[in-house]
């Protein structure tokens, strides 16, 4: 098993989860300013952009074989922007981050399983 | 790392709701004074806030308009509220008629402050409500950096 594309689409989701927190975040603490629009990460467009006309299902298979190219599918670049929206609501707010969070420990538990796996076939399948 | 930021934001946001608590505070604790320092009558205050967001206006708009990248730095570019002013409330004095008080006028009318009690409660309490909230944005952003420090500490 090549782990590397694991790794690689692992911390990627990360870094997207990250962002969501920040963004959330500023949300939460500029909720009373008036005129400020909710902030949002873009992900999902720019995952769309970067398959374009790729078949996810595809695309999930080749990155686990570890083909080249298959990457594409977590190359979309994440980015904060400010919505057309101004309102921002505090209890979706805090709905949504705790959501958020609980999916960012899913992550970085699964990160570190993945590298358990590698230190027991480093180990030669000894424990400890 | 962005996420450090983020902690500053939400602390920002503390900072703002404890600008309004202190506040509205003052206004209702000061809605019956009838004579200032300055002779007049307590004036209410109002806090306002204001957001850095004008530095965000580069990376706005439609679907993948411009082209420099946010990702990783963009927690510093975050917007963050600042009290940029607090300035006395137009508000149209109280008259309560008690010719016998030492601050009565010539018709016997004393002048208070035009508070309205149950504004300022709902005031207090989405004050109170807005502090919670970044002060759990503060906690959620740093357990979840804590649990990323503990990435590869267990075995």
């Amino acid at each position: 098993m090549n782990t590397d594309p694991i790794f690689a689409i692992l911390s990627r989701a990360i870094d997207v989860s990250a962002l969501k927190q920040s963004a959330h975040a500023a949300n939460v603490a500029n909720a009373d300013v008036a005129g400020y629009r909710r902030l949002e990460v873009t992900f999902e467009r720019a995952l769309d952009a970067a398959q374009a006309g790729q078949d996810v299902a595809i695309a999930g298979r080749q990155l686990l074989a570890g083909q080249p190219g298959a990457e594409a599918m977590g190359q979309g670049t994440p980015r904060i922007v400010a919505s057309a929206t101004e309102e921002v609501r505090l209890d979706q707010e805090m709905a949504q981050m705790a959501r958020n969070s609980v999916r960012y420990q899913a992550l970085i538990t699964a990160f570190e399983k993945t590298m358990s796996l590698l230190r027991l076939a480093v180990r030669d399948g000894r424990e400890g | 790392m962005g996420m450090f930021s983020v902690l500053d934001v939400s602390a920002a946001g503390m900072d703002v709701q404890q600008a309004r608590l202190e506040v509205a505070a003052a206004n209702l604790a000061n809605a019956q004074t009838s004579r200032g320092p300055d002779g007049k009558a307590y004036q209410p205050l109002t806090v306002v806030v204001r957001s850095t967001q004008a530095e965000f206006s580069g990376t706005t708009g439609g679907a993948g308009s411009g082209a420099a990248p946010a990702q990783g730095v963009g927690a510093n570019l975050l917007p963050r509220p600042t009290v940029s002013e607090v300035t006395p409330l137009d508000l149209a004095p109280r008259l309560v008629h008690d010719p016998g008080h030492p601050d009565a006028d010539e018709r016997g009318f004393v002048t208070y402050p035009g508070v309205d009690p149950v504004a300022l409660m709902l005031d207090l309490m989405n004050i109170s409500r807005g502090y919670e909230a970044n002060l759990r944005a503060f906690d959620l952003t740093r357990s979840l950096l804590q649990r990323t420090l503990e990435i590869g500490s267990r075995r």
